[in-house]
Parts: structure tokens; sequence; C-alpha cells
């Protein structure tokens, strides 16, 4: 359902043009958790920029459900971004408003009523297990459940994609392991497509289906996780996944 | 040196407060009309901004550190025929208006450019990604996250105002400053130059605590 095809992306310093991304392919499934696995500095957060429509690569296009996004411009393209849903890296809520208005922004951005507004917040923050929390503001939240209240505002308008960067990266172990498997229910209850960015080669295992490495700007391999983990042929992945056994 | 009380019954203090207030408030409220979409567009055109343009940030800074850059009572006199086309005359409370609004304006632009550059980038990016236009960020995102630092910035503008109006004073100009002047200095009242500077600066102290206040009050961090 996204594919991504030989996608390049430079960036001009005063002194130097930097390439990020050099000729990307990629190809999701419906239903995918698609791991995107690199150290900082690789391109990864650049290439979902890209993907969520934010940047636009210098070759190459983002097709979702056959939709090039680089085609569609102004009320068109803002529509279409409600089909993707995106959590950033670190905490990007509002931080004046309180839980229910943080998740009900997106509805309110696409116009929805108050009663259907009111009813979805609801629904999610059960569905994120953050129900008790309604009322409270991110200030008062732990780094887990602000994740949580992120995950539950991307998911407000039904995307069919969710797009996450280094979700878990700020999170003890615990709180790691329940919101990945918070994001594994959300993959098989609600068939949203998840890619999701990381430098944790547990959070990969742990949750992906496919994973793709990025070293330098490009994908040095990609395949199922059982694939890449069992034989890997970069000798950068046989040390990511030696050093994990 | 008189009684407060004989002092009060020979200058009209109350009615210099009154004035200085007028002044104040409808000076700081014209001051933003103008003076906020200079610093919100200051802002969306910066690099990496919603609607970036160097040519425009450029000129947009210009027009604000020019204006800044002019001193207050020099403002006064190179704008008197502007002030007598909109007032129809060059003194007085009302006029003074005219230049303490100008001279806010520039300064607003730059505080709110200031307020609004704290948000961070990663919720305007998060909001344009859910497909919001520019003035639903302008309005729910910038202005909402950063009104507590926007609030302090009314009450800076405000007492800036205070201190402008004073400067107005020696040009005739009504308030609190004119009262200061006249009987302060030309008339050598030290007494009446004491008790006004009383309440200045006591004036200043309320609008401080109140915004300070309120600022505290809304804010959720």
């Amino acid at each position: 359902m996204i594919k991504i095809k030989s996608i390049s992306k430079s960036f001009v310093n005063k002194k130097s043009v930097v390439k990020v991304l050099d000729d990307i392919n990629l190809e999701v499934d419906s239903g995918d958790i698609y791991g995107i696995l690199g150290l900082s500095g690789a391109g990864k957060t650049t290439l979902l920029r890209i993907i969520s429509g934010l940047e636009k690569p210098d070759v190459g296009e983002v097709i979702i459900d056959g939709i090039n996004i680089n085609d569609i411009i102004g009320k068109n393209l803002r529509n279409f971004k409600k089909n993707i849903g995106v959590v950033f890296q670190g905490i990007n809520l509002l931080m004046q408003k309180n839980v229910y208005d943080n998740i009900a922004f997106p509805l309110e951005i696409d116009k929805a009523s108050k009663d259907v507004v009111d009813s979805r917040v609801k629904e999610l923050c059960n569905l994120v297990g953050i129900m008790d929390k309604i009322d409270l503001y991110p200030a008062q939240l732990s780094g887990g459940q602000c994740q949580r209240v992120a995950i539950a505002r991307a998911l407000a308008c039904n995307p069919k994609v969710l797009l996450l960067d280094e979700v878990t990266s700020a999170l003890d172990p615990f709180t790691t392991k329940q919101v990945l498997n918070l994001l594994k229910e959300i993959n098989t209850r609600l068939n949203v497509t998840i890619i999701i960015i990381t430098h944790n080669i547990k959070v990969a295992k742990s949750i992906c289906n496919h994973i793709a490495v990025v070293e330098g700007g490009k994908i040095i391999e990609k395949g199922t996780i059982e694939e890449v983990a069992s034989n890997p042929q970069s000798d950068f992945c046989k040390i990511l996944f030696a050093g994990d056994e | 040196m008189k009684d407060l009380f004989s002092i009060l019954s020979e200058v009209d203090l109350f009615k210099g407060l009154l004035e200085t207030l007028y002044m104040i408030i409808v000076s700081t409220l014209i001051a933003y009309i103008i003076g906020f979409p200079l610093g919100v567009f200051t802002v969306l055109t910066e690099k990496d901004g919603l609607l970036e343009n160097k040519i425009i940030h450029k000129i947009l800074n210009v027009i604000i550190n020019v204006g800044r850059s002019i001193p207050f009572i020099i403002l006064i006199i190179i704008i008197i025929p502007f002030t007598n086309l909109i007032v129809g005359k060059s003194w007085g409370p009302t006029a003074t208006i005219v230049s303490l609004s100008i001279a806010a304006s520039f300064f607003v632009g730059r505080i709110v450019e200031q307020s609004l550059s704290e948000v961070s980038k990663g919720i305007i990016e998060t909001s344009v990604c859910m497909g919001a236009t520019i003035p639903k960020i302008v309005f729910k995102v910038y202005l909402g996250e950063a009104l507590p630092s926007i609030i302090k910035g009314i009450s800076i503008t405000m007492i800036n105002i205070v201190g402008y109006s004073a400067m107005a004073g020696a040009v005739g100009g009504g308030g609190l400053g004119d009262i200061a002047i006249k009987y302060g200095y030309h008339n050598f009242r030290t007494d009446v130059m004491i008790v006004t500077l009383i309440v200045i600066v006591l004036l200043v102290q309320i609008i401080q605590i109140l915004f300070d206040f309120i600022s505290k009050k809304v804010d959720r961090r």
C-alpha cells in the first residue's frame, strides 16, 4: 500500500551538500508493521518526514494507496493527510490543552461535530488506556502516558497508516513494552499499517514483521525480521544483530 | 512641603491618572491590532516557517527594527502632521495615543515574535501533518501554546507605554507625566513630583502583578 520509489534527498549546508537519503526503495504492505532501523543520523527521520509529506524528496516518489503524494496540493493534500497518522520524536502535544482537547484537535481540524468528537475521543482514550487522565494536562503525565495521548491523537481520524518516530526511545523498558503492545493491538484490531523508526533492535524484533536497515542514507538490508536477523549480510547488521543475542 | 491633602486639592492627580490609564489601554489595544500581525508574519516567514519567505521576513524585520530605533520623543514630533490629520490637534491624551500606538506597535511586533518562537517546532509540524490550515495553526497552536508568554508581553508593553506617556507629558501630552513635569519641574514643586512618581510606581506594580497572575493562571505547563 505504500511504495517508496528511488527517493533521494540532499540538504545544502553553507559549505557543502549533504546527501541524507540515497536511492531509497521500499514497499510496505497493508497491515505490516515495518521497522526502519538505523543509527542516529542515518536518514531515518528524513525518510519519515518525506513519507508524511512534510518534506519533498529531490527525486523519487511516495505512493500511498495508489496516490503520489507529491501530485496533490492545497486542500486535497490536507484531506489526504488524514490517512496518515504521525507521531514525531519527542513530546509534541499541546501543552496548554488537556488530554481530551489534544485528541480532539485533529477531529476539530476535520470539522467533526461536537458529538462525534466527544464519542471518538472517549473511544480512543479507552483504546490507549488513558481514560482516567482525560482531564489532565501533558505536564501532569508521564512520558509513556504522553506517548499514548500522541498515539490516540494520531489515530483520531482513522488513518490507514501510522508513522512513528522513536516513540519508545525516551521510555523505560517496562513502559516501552506496554506501548509496543498497544501498537500491536492497534495494528491487529484496527488494521492500521505501521511504519516505525527506531534505533533499538529489541523494539524492531518485538513488533516488526519487516525491517529495513538504513546506514548513511542507504538501505543496506531489508526483508522480514526473521530473514535479516538470522542471516545478516552486511557487516553493520552482523554487528547489530550479534550484539543482541 | 505641603501635606498630601492640600496637594490633591491643588493638582488634579486623579484626572491625570485617568488620562494615563486611558492612554495606556487604548494605545495597547491599537498597538496589538497593528503589532500582532507584524509578529505573526515575521514568525511565519522565517526560515523553515509555514510561509517561508526570505524577502518578506527581511522587510518585516527592518520595519520593526527601524520603528524601534526612533526615539519616542522624536517620533512624537515627526508625526505631528499625521496626528493633526487624525485627531485634529497635536496635544492632549488622545493625540498622544497616536504616537504611543505607533511606537508600541513595533515593540509588540518583536515581543509577539519572540513569544511565538518559543512554541516547539514539533507541534507545529504535527499540526501540519494533521492537515491543519495556517490560520488554524496560528490561532490554535501558536496562540494557544504561547498564551502565557503573550500575556506577560502585554504587561511589558503597557509598562513601556507608561514610560513613553510620561515623555509625552513634556510636550503637553496629558496624564501623570504632564503633571510631574508641569508642576514638579517647571514650578519647582518637588512635593507634587514625588506624589506623582509614587502613583506611577504603584501603577506599574499593579500592571506587573496583575498580568503575572493571569499568565500563571492560564499556564498549564
